[in-house]
């Protein structure tokens, strides 16, 4: 199991946004992470990626504890995918940066270059952040969380601004990879790209 | 099917790739390049910034003329009020960068949630403080080194007999103690949120014990007795020294000292705080 969370919870003060979770995902495997407004998908990839300490529960990644830094080295994380820029970058400096942090320094040119073609963002990769429609920050920040060759890929909606084109270019990406994936996401026509559905309730 | 050369690449990048874990300075200079490539943008800012450092140079210059005192002992190693100023008001913009733009950069960078997303990745928390905190520090390390070059180049400032050599190390090493003060902040930020406001607050109070305006002997005996002690206070004795070909020597094994013992600690400190943040869910504040 690439990912395996164990009793997990979380709470903020005495409100529960979810416990006793425990969660299973092998090599390649795509979950879909659903639920209502609030029932803390969101947080929950957080605590997945170790960004964010759980109540109570563990969290291993390949092994090793999130939030570890070789755990951290394996996992590929979007979060809010329209913002974490720095805005007055090109998306290409943007990527350059998040790859100096996940490879030796002969591979980071190449894989931003690969990466770039592969999701079709080098037209505009070159052009500031801060001039880039929603869709294009969000295909950049999937991008950005590919670079390394993580082993688990953590999504918040990363699909929501995309144009029809774009999502599939990503899933092809994703699908090209056999990378494991946890995303959150209202979109139905993700479903038909996951494995399985994890339906979150809300608890508050 | 044969894939696509880029996609062969990128397979080779991702199989060399998974579990790499960078190193410290890595991390340091990846962030310090980002910042630095950022920054390359703002040149009005820079240029508005620079004209009015000069101008208050200008108006110390002329408060000098107003206030010779030259048999004063207070102004110990200078020759004129203006050349104690000016030495103050550089270093104090090494101090200000390490507070007030350290503090407003990590708040920044949890806003729009860049230090969250520094933070998944797979490097050490004094890194990220680090490479965070060394663009404002290098940047008020030029601006104090170009202010001090106006001010002997147009202002009269007395560098006939200054000790280049012991002028740079001093002033480096008051960045590095600078950059421990700034961490501390930075991480008091991430802990607490108001980081900034102890920064401006903070920057006030060692502006005013550190001997920059005037010397520490006109303080009161309680606060120059809590000025002692000031890395802030030591690192203006040791330029003011050099400046006037005086011993510097033992204010930068001083400032050597606090910033080897200061970095890794407030490195520590940062990783606390940042720890302190991921359990109340406050690393992104939106």
């Amino acid at each position: 199991m690439i990912l395996q969370a164990r009793d997990a919870a979380r709470r903020f003060g005495d409100q529960h946004v979810f416990s006793g979770l425990d969660l299973d995902v092998a090599a390649g495997q795509h979950l879909l992470l659903s639920g209502a407004n609030g029932s803390g998908k969101s947080t929950l990839l957080r605590c997945l990626a170790g960004t964010l300490a759980l109540s109570s529960g563990s969290v291993m990644v390949d092994g090793l504890p999130a939030g570890s830094r070789r755990a951290r080295a394996r996992i590929g994380l979007c979060l809010r995918p329209e913002q974490a820029f720095q805005l007055r970058l090109s998306g290409h400096d943007n990527l350059l940066f998040a790859a100096r942090l996940r490879l030796p320094r002969r591979l980071v040119g190449e894989a931003v270059d690969a990466i770039e073609d592969e999701l079709g963002i080098t037209h505009f990769a070159g052009e500031r952040v801060q001039r880039y429609s929603s869709g294009m920050r969000a295909l950049v920040a999937c991008a950005r969380a590919m670079i390394g060759g993580p082993s688990l890929l953590l999504l918040d909606e990363p699909t929501r601004s995309l144009d029809a084109a774009a999502r599939r270019r990503l899933w092809t990406a994703l699908h090209r990879r056999s990378v494991a994936c946890v995303l959150a996401s209202h979109r139905g026509s993700d479903r038909d790209h996951c494995d399985r559905v994890l339906e979150l309730p809300v608890l508050r | 099917m044969t894939e696509p050369a880029s996609v062969r690449s990128l397979e080779s990048a991702r199989d060399i790739g998974t579990g790499f874990v960078p190193t410290g300075p890595r991390v340091v200079l990846a962030i310090l390049r980002r910042d630095a490539a950022e920054h390359r943008f703002l040149g009005l800012p820079f240029v508005l910034d620079f004209l009015f450092g000069v101008v208050n140079l200008m108006v110390f210059s002329l408060i000098s003329r107003v206030l010779r005192h030259p048999t004063r002992p207070a102004f110990l190693h200078t020759a004129s009020y203006f050349d104690f100023v000016a030495v103050g008001i550089g270093f104090m913009l090494v101090v200000q960068a390490a507070s007030t733009q350290i503090t407003s950069r990590i708040r920044q960078e949890q806003r729009d949630g860049t230090l969250e997303l520094m933070t998944a990745q797979p490097v050490s928390a004094a890194a990220v403080a680090i490479g965070v905190s060394c663009y404002p520090i290098l940047f008020g390390l030029v601006r104090a080194a170009s202010y001090l070059g106006i001010a002997a180049l147009l202002l009269g400032l007395d560098v006939s007999s200054t000790n280049w050599l012991g002028f740079a190390v001093v002033l480096s090493l008051g960045g590095c103690a600078a950059l421990c003060f700034g961490m501390a902040l930075a991480a008091l930020t991430v802990a607490f949120e108001h980081g900034d406001a102890l920064g401006t607050l903070l920057i006030v109070a060692v502006a005013f014990a550190s001997g920059t305006y005037f010397p520490v002997a006109v303080l009161p005996r309680a606060l120059r007795w809590l000025s002692t002690p000031l890395p802030t206070r030591i690192a203006l004795d040791g330029l003011r020294a050099a400046l006037s070909g005086g011993s510097w020597g033992g204010a930068a094994v001083v400032l050597a000292s606090v910033s080897a013992v200061g970095l890794p600690l407030t490195g520590c400190f940062f990783g606390w705080a940042t720890r302190l943040a991921m359990r109340r869910g406050t690393l992104t504040r939106g």
